[in-house]
């Protein structure tokens, strides 16, 4: 019996070669972009997945939110977000938000900045956002800030923030110590 | 059988090469771009309205990158010295130009200028204001490091003024404080029997423009050019044949043989493209006898001038000689 041999032609073997090729490209792109991945913890491992993705995850979203606010709105929101710390009780993350030279100034320590916000913030406030003004990169809030629950509207108080906006979601601040 | 089924897919290969290799390729590029697209993150730039190297007076118009770059180094050296205190370095850098129509070449006079300008300022910012060829006008704004303070215990304030960058044919930049722009020689002169008037130069600040006239009284008599006690007695007249009054001279009475020296400000900005093209006195009075204006009737001034020598304006044209 004959046996039938396959005869490649000089053509059938440029286009295997090319397609092999391409096909050579892509699995290496695919495994590199597999490799990467594998290095990031995953939502399904639940048990690797750890604080810092969480907070990247939620990082991300608030710049992209962020990214459609108007200059006055996201200051609105840098200070919302400082007093968000404060009526939750998180005082270390809103002195972390504090211009440095500010706090060498007048909360040397946390402890300072701690005794201090009794003083003036309250466990609900009632903001009220009077004006704004930009200075350079430097945005000046004008606010009043008044005790939501037991304050009486004579209690309001006149007070000033600073913040400098390096990038969304990256900024520090301060204000008028009364 | 399975040879016939080799056979038969080379023959389907074969038969569909060039369609099956462009196929493959399009595949292969979808899936390449839909890779590259899945990891790429665009990082946006932060978005905001302060634009320090837009003109404030044309947003269409923004300094070159490569002037802005110097602009920026220019301040951050200049305002070191003089936040430090070292004012002399700081005058060092100023423009021989500006060091003398600004402050008459004495270093004294720039640290009184800085004092009162900047005082105890610890920040600045800088906005483009203006452009016009050469010439960059920056406005400059000095203020207390509020970002510390958190306005505490105080309210936002600023000074401010025009720094003046104007580039050289050899790509440095001139720098100039106390809104000083620019110097120009004129040397027009204008004359008749009784007076001789020259318009020897012109310092253009931003907000206005101060020539530098000689007047020479010719005559035996009194001349006056401005006692206040006629309209339009000095003016400027623009290219639209707007005019505008001098603000700083209101008496200029010349005693017979008389000569001087006056500087005369008039209100016009730099930007402006409305060009000065002549300076001119409206109502110059020859006069034999002139007693003033201070505790002097209306009778008496009107019977003064009704017995002048003569009455005449005189025009002098500026722009043509520039």
């Amino acid at each position: 019996m004959e046996k039938n041999k396959i005869q490649f032609s000089s053509t059938d073997k440029k286009l295997y070669i090319g397609v092999a090729i391409i096909l050579l490209i892509v699995i290496l792109a695919a495994i590199i972009n597999a490799r990467s991945r594998m290095n990031q913890p995953t939502i399904g491992d639940i048990d690797e997945v750890t604080q810092e993705v969480l907070e990247n995850d939620k990082n991300q979203k608030l710049v992209a939110a962020l990214q459609n606010m108007e200059e006055k709105d996201r200051m609105e929101y840098y200070f919302g977000m400082f007093l968000g710390y404060i009526e939750e009780g998180k005082y270390e993350r809103a002195y972390d938000l504090l211009y440095s030279d500010f706090k060498n100034l007048y909360f040397p320590t946390l402890e300072d900045f701690e005794k201090y916000i009794p003083t003036v913030f309250t466990e609900m406030s009632d903001i009220a956002h009077e004006n704004i003004e930009r200075s350079g990169d430097v945005y000046i809030l004008w606010i009043t800030i008044a005790d939501a629950i037991h304050g009486k509207p004579s209690d309001k108080k006149e007070m000033n923030i600073v913040i400098q906006e390096k990038d969304y979601n990256d900024f520090v601040m301060s204000f008028s110590v009364i | 059988m399975f040879t016939n089924v080799r056979i038969k897919v080379l023959q389907f290969l074969r038969k569909n090469a060039k369609v099956i290799f462009l196929v493959v390729c399009i595949w292969a590029v979808v899936f390449l771009v839909n890779l590259f697209l899945k990891n790429y993150k665009p990082k946006m730039d932060l978005q905001t309205t302060y634009e320090p190297h837009t003109s404030v007076m044309d947003d269409t118009k923004k300094v070159p990158q490569k002037v802005s770059n110097q602009v920026e180094e220019m301040l951050d050296t200049y305002m070191k010295y003089v936040l430090e205190g070292n004012v002399e370095s700081a005058y060092e850098m100023l423009s021989e130009e500006c060091k003398e129509n600004s402050f008459e070449n004495k270093k004294d006079a720039f640290t009184t200028y800085i004092l009162n300008k900047v005082g105890g300022a610890k920040r600045y910012v800088i906005q483009d204001y203006s452009n016009k060829g050469n010439t960059y006008i920056y406005q400059v704004k000095y203020t207390d490091d509020f970002l510390a303070t958190g306005l505490t215990n105080t309210t936002y304030s600023f000074t401010e003024e025009k720094i003046v960058f104007k580039k050289q044919k050899d790509g440095t930049l001139n720098m100039a404080v106390g809104s000083f722009v620019d110097y120009e020689e004129i040397h027009n002169v204008a004359e008749n029997q009784y007076l001789k008037v020259e318009v020897q130069a012109v310092q253009k600040f931003y907000s206005y423009e101060m020539y530098t006239v000689k007047m020479t009284n010719r005559s035996d008599d009194t001349v006056v050019i401005a006692d206040g006690q006629e309209d339009n007695e000095i003016f400027l007249t623009l290219e639209s044949k707007d005019v505008r009054s001098a603000m700083n001279v209101t008496n200029l009475v010349l005693k017979p043989g008389e000569s001087t020296m006056q500087k005369m400000q008039f209100q016009k900005f730099y930007d402006n493209e409305d060009e000065a093209v002549s300076l001119t006195f409206g109502s110059v009075r020859v006069m034999e006898q002139y007693s003033g204006t201070e505790n002097v009737s209306e009778e008496v001034r009107q019977a003064e001038i009704q017995n002048a020598v003569a009455k005449f304006s005189v025009n002098i044209p500026i722009k043509d000689k520039h």
